[in-house]
């Protein structure tokens, strides 16, 4: 498997022809439910282990969620299962979407590629922010061969979303509430 | 003096700017009748928050062990001894001796309280004959932006950074990699995150102006 970077590169392009072909008002709508994620995963996602690992702890007589072989890589999971899963679910219908169309010729076109490409930032460098902070337990699973490369190293990690937003969460996500109502 | 930059700071700065922008909008579209309609029960609910907060936390609890109770033991015969083992009778959601849950949940509720006035004095009252009362009214809304900020300040949370339980058995195993890692990036984080917050904001207005109605 090549590198980190290669994926995530991969990812945002993709994300960032889905914005040119839905539209940015549809791509705000799910902006806005990444970041709604993001609050509350970063909120209330250890809340939540807590309790299915208390759950799971009557039957294994031992904590299997933080303490356990896989334990990183059971949370790691986690935490990108139920963030996949919202993004799943906000582009599966358009509960969210901004109501409206985007305006013609390049500008539309240029606003379209921009949500696109925000969006795909936001989701993959969640990601990889959940895998960086579990020490990359997919190297388990034979998926990552350590070291980064010194560009995801010095560049990359530094500007993942979780870690640069997290302390803003409670604004961003009435911000795009409001825009979205005032809209 | 010098005032360090730092993720509180860019909070502070957030809430400030937010309140004074959003209070002086409404003043210039209400004049000062609509401020004055929307600011009585924003300080209110404020002084009520403040003197009920217990009550408050009470009733939050105490509505999440009534949730637990009827998803885990309303379809049980024994819904005592049920209540007994699974722990719901000492269940909370908000921890009320933890300082950072309930200012979280007060935050959230007097965020929630001012956004629903705002919005129900925009729609529902009268906009100012004159444009003297429409200048009283961003004035007036000036003020009450900074007392709004001064009543928001306290409740903020000051987390710098993500803190999620990291186990160790995978890490002796595993080479730690995510840890301890060299950046080439000069700026400190909270730079980065005020120019990410900054074109983000910017692009979702500019966004949402450019957008055309929707046909039909």
């Amino acid at each position: 498997m090549g590198p980190l970077e290669v994926l995530w590169a991969v990812l945002i392009g993709v994300f960032a022809v889905v914005g040119v072909v839905r539209g940015y008002p549809r791509e705000l709508g799910v902006t806005t439910t990444i970041l709604a994620a993001l609050l509350l995963l970063t909120k209330g996602g250890e809340s939540v282990l807590r309790v299915l690992d208390s759950y799971l702890a009557r039957y294994m007589q031992s904590s299997v969620v933080f303490e356990g072989h896989y334990s990183d890589l059971i949370q790691s999971l986690f935490y990108i299962l139920v963030f996949v899963a919202v993004i799943v679910i906000s582009y599966h219908g358009e509960t969210l979407a901004f109501t409206g169309e985007a305006p013609r010729g390049p500008v539309g076109m240029a606003l379209n590629l921009t949500s696109g490409l925000l969006n795909g930032y936001l989701v993959s460098g969640t990601m990889w922010h959940y895998l960086h902070t579990f020490n990359y337990p997919i190297q388990v699973l034979g998926l990552f061969r350590p070291p980064l490369t010194d560009f995801a190293q010095n560049y990359l990690v530094p500007l993942m979303p979780v870690t640069l937003l997290e302390p803003y969460l409670l604004f961003l996500v009435p911000f795009m509430i409001v825009m979205r109502v005032v809209r | 003096m010098s005032l360090s930059f730092e993720p509180a700071v860019l909070q502070y700065l957030i809430v400030i700017a937010t309140s004074l922008t959003a209070s002086t909008a409404v003043g210039l579209k209400r004049g000062w009748k609509g401020q004055l309609m929307a600011f009585v029960p924003i300080v209110a609910l404020w002084g009520l928050l403040g003197a009920k907060k217990e009550g408050l936390i009470s009733a939050i609890n105490t509505t999440y062990k009534g949730l637990l109770f009827f998803t885990s033991c309303g379809s049980q015969a024994d819904t005592g001894a049920c209540l007994q083992s699974s722990g719901i009778a000492e269940a909370m959601l908000v921890d009320p001796g933890n300082a950072d849950q309930s200012r979280l949940l007060l935050l959230l509720v007097f965020v929630s309280a001012v956004v629903l006035v705002f919005t129900l004095v925009v729609r529902f009252s009268r906009p100012p004959t004159s444009l003297i009362q429409r200048l009283m009214g961003a004035v007036l809304g000036v003020a009450n932006g900074f007392t709004l900020s001064y009543l928001l300040l306290p409740l903020l949370p000051y987390r710098q950074q993500i803190n999620l339980p990291v186990a160790s058995a995978a890490e002796e195993e595993l080479p730690n990699i995510a840890q301890g890692l060299p950046s080439a990036l000069s700026v400190p984080p909270v730079s980065v995150a005020a120019v990410v917050l900054v074109l983000f904001v910017l692009f979702v207005i500019v966004a949402v102006r450019l957008m055309r109605p929707a046909e039909v």
